[in-house]
């Protein structure tokens, strides 16, 4: 039993996980819903349990470093983030709806992890760059920022259908959460992932500074981080000082995501110093 | 009108712009679309290798435009600038007004409620004067401490706190100034260039980037040892440097460098970036004449000529290439020479260090091979000096706790209502924020569903 395998196994569980939920959605009912987030929950622990276990083997191949240095890992650890802040969010609020939205996005991360062919899950040495403790604060915060996007992106496209397309009394778009829920959580949701953000700028930052002598050079990962920040910046200003809502800000929250998708991939196809991202 | 009052006018309408979020809003958006340009085009490259993919138009277009190095143009300077000035301006336009909310004292009033977040209302046994004490008591460190207001028998309570969290903002704003003039300091009085150093020798020169100035050190570094080390798969697993920092003959400091770790001393830090094998002052070749099959071994100088027996001619070593590429093909390290045959036109001649035969190819009338050398590194250090740094770190300190204070802190106000009731005291709490009414709203209903579990059967909560 190795890592790789327990994390193909944790996809299928996602998928179980995201098809309850929808389920639950569709034909209004609880049940699959609470079959939904115990599938969920065994998720995220089997999510959880494979990072671990694949921490160890890295300490049993002689290299040793938190799994969080290549494209693969990151997925692993995106769609953990994600599958958590889903749940904890739906357990807080009391609304299932949230994770209808977002677990897909859980399994759709582990799935392009686990099954795309293009995508190396051989555990690496770390290069020499990645050798430093700012790795661990610098990747996990961002990961969490990005999962914090990912949120407020479902959500706000949940919002867009619920306030868009015409309601019907007891239809699927009337199990939607109200618009007011939905508009709050993008807010609260954005914030989270901005604050996250932001450390993680500024933990990268300062590691650039201790291992190139400069803590900001203008690589182009660098700079896309800092256009999804200035992007989230300007929507919490036009909300907070301009008291935009709704509609506005649901399609800034999904402006922001892909901001956020080219930072995470698309800079892969441009040169700079975050290219060992795209293995 | 006169004169002044067009001035005055004029001095409104632009403290009127500059204050306002609108042009926070534009500006930002301009640096984020802008920001977008300069990760498609590569930055800082050779004229050349713009002028072959866009063409001399485009290329006249973007050199203009300073496209090329846009980070660093006028008008991406000009667009932070502006954003600088527009923080300052929002800032003192709106501080007054925040400060006056939080030096405000606290308004007892039951009227600024009605609109507030409300929880349902609760039963309990007892007078509202007893109640009214007991929830002072328990709910002060959810609330905050109140003040109570008599009105016949029943009593308001009312509690606030966070004021001072509607500062937040203002210390993300004042953070965005530190870095922009941490960023400022850096540029002005920084430097950013690079240093090789031979083993075993000392350098105190640093080389700027992007241009052929120096900058000289008032210390001298020496490079005691490189050393690189591989993974069994062959992916470079360390890159260190034993160097010493030396003044007027004396050591003044060692310290081995790896990547993350680097050396800083008087505000010059110097980084492990690269590394190559250095120029050999001499090197052995061998000579095989292919009519009598015969070697000589010749020790020789870089730019002197050896001459080769038999009558065969010269060779001039003239480079040592650390990696030379040969056909498209990096062939490692490489010593550059012309080879000038009895009567026949000088040829340039590429000897790979790793391939000894590699002269063969040629079908020469004689093979030349690169023998011996003294094998010596030099370590590539990359050289900064930014004493903006620490303003730059005091922004993202400020940035990380003012975005805290911002998101998940609030001013809150509470009002509880204790009136009197057949069965006692009818409670309802009330509760008001300056931001995330729905964490409020989840607040009030918390507190409310606490209280009345906690008052709901005193009988049960005597018997335990």
């Amino acid at each position: 039993m190795n890592s790789s395998l327990i994390l193909s196994i944790i996809t299928f569980v996602y998928g179980f996980s995201a098809v309850m939920y929808i389920s639950a959605w569709i034909f209004g009912k609880e049940m699959p819903a609470k079959i939904a987030r115990v599938a969920g929950i065994a998720g995220i622990v089997g999510n959880l349990a494979g990072f671990l276990l694949r921490w160890s083997e890295s300490y049993s191949h002689g290299y040793g470093h938190i799994p969080l240095s290549n494209l693969y890992e990151s997925l692993i650890f995106f769609a953990l983030t994600i599958a958590l802040i889903s749940i904890v969010i739906e357990v807080r609020y009391r609304n299932y709806m949230i994770s209808t939205f977002a677990m897909p996005l859980a399994f759709i991360a582990l799935a392009y992890a686990s099954l795309s062919p293009g995508i190396n899950d051989k555990i690496q040495p770390l290069i020499p760059a990645l050798k430093s403790n700012w790795l661990t604060a610098h990747v996990v915060t961002c990961f969490l920022g990005y999962a914090g996007f990912a949120t407020a992106f479902g959500i706000g496209v949940m919002y867009l259908v619920r306030e868009c397309l015409p309601v019907k009394e007891g239809g699927l778009i009337s199990r939607l959460p109200e618009g007011y829920i939905l508009d709050e959580l993008i807010q609260k949701t954005v914030m989270f992932g901005f604050l996250f953000l932001t450390v993680g700028i500024v933990t990268g930052a300062v590691w650039a500074n201790s291992a190139w002598g400069s803590y900001w050079t203008w690589d182009p990962k660098e700079t896309w981080s800092l256009i999804t920040w200035f992007v989230y910046a300007i929507m919490l200003h036009l909300r907070y000082v301009r008291g935009w809502g709704g509609v506005k800000i649901a399609v800034i929250s999904i402006i922001g995501f892909m901001a956020v998708m080219f930072t995470y991939f698309g800079v892969n196809y441009l040169p700079g110093l975050h290219s060992y991202g795209s293995m | 009108m006169n004169k002044k009052q067009v001035e005055k006018g004029l001095v409104d309408t632009l403290w009127g712009v500059f204050s306002s979020v609108r042009l926070s809003v534009i500006v930002l958006t301009l640096l984020a679309v802008t920001s977008i340009i300069g990760t498609v085009i590569p930055q800082n490259a050779a004229p050349a290798v713009y002028m072959e993919r866009y063409g001399e138009a485009a290329y006249r277009v973007f050199h203009f435009l300073d496209i090329f190095d846009m980070y660093h143009s006028w008008w991406f300077q000009l667009l932070m600038i502006l954003l600088g000035v527009n923080l300052v301006i929002c800032s003192i336009d709106r501080l007054p007004g925040v400060l006056k909310i939080i030096g405000k004292t606290q308004r007892l009033n039951p009227e600024n409620y009605r609109r507030a977040l409300k929880g349902d209302t609760l039963t309990i046994a007892g007078a509202p004067g007893t109640v009214a004490d007991d929830l002072a008591q328990r709910f002060k460190g959810a609330m905050g401490t109140f003040t109570v207001v008599e009105e016949g028998e029943g009593r308001f309570l009312f509690a606030e706190k966070g004021r001072w969290t509607r500062m937040g903002v203002y210390v993300v704003h004042a953070s965005v100034l530190l870095l922009l003039a941490g960023g400022l300091l850096g540029s002005l009085f920084g430097y950013e260039g690079y240093m090789n150093i031979t083993e075993g020798e000392s350098a105190s020169v640093v080389t700027l980037r992007g241009s052929d100035a120096t900058v000289p050190l008032d210390f001298s570094l020496r490079c005691d040892d490189f050393d690189v080390s591989f993974y069994d798969t062959g992916a470079p697993k360390e890159y260190r440097s034993d160097l010493v920092v030396e003044e007027g003959g004396s050591e003044l400091l060692s310290k081995r460098i790896v990547v993350n770790d680097p050396l800083r001393f008087r505000g010059v830090s110097f980084y492990q970036a690269s590394y190559g094998m250095a120029a050999p002052e001499s090197v052995s070749f061998s000579f095989a004449s292919k009519a009598s099959g015969m070697h000589y071994p010749a020790e020789g100088k870089l730019g002197e000529p050896i001459v080769i027996p038999e009558g065969l001619g010269t060779f001039t070593p003239m480079h040592f290439v650390n990696n030379y590429r040969f056909r498209g093909h990096d062939i490692g390290a490489t010593v550059l020479g012309i080879l000038e045959e009895k009567g026949g036109e000088p040829v340039q001649l590429a000897l790979p260090v790793k391939f000894a035969g590699f002269d063969r190819m040629r079908g020469g009338d004689v093979v030349v091979t690169v023998g011996e050398f003294e094998n010596r590194y030099y370590t590539g250090l990359q050289v900064t000096k930014d004493p903006g740094v620490w303003l730059v770190y005091a922004g993202f300190l400020f940035l990380i706790v003012g975005c805290y204070i911002t998101f998940f802190m609030s001013h809150q106000g509470f009002m509880v209502e204790v009136a009197q009731d057949k069965q006692g005291s009818a409670v309802t709490l009330y509760g008001n924020a300056n931001k995330n009414k729905l964490g409020m709203e989840m607040v009030i209903r918390r507190l409310t569903e606490k209280l009345e579990k906690e008052t709901r059967t005193p009988e049960r909560q005597v018997e335990k």
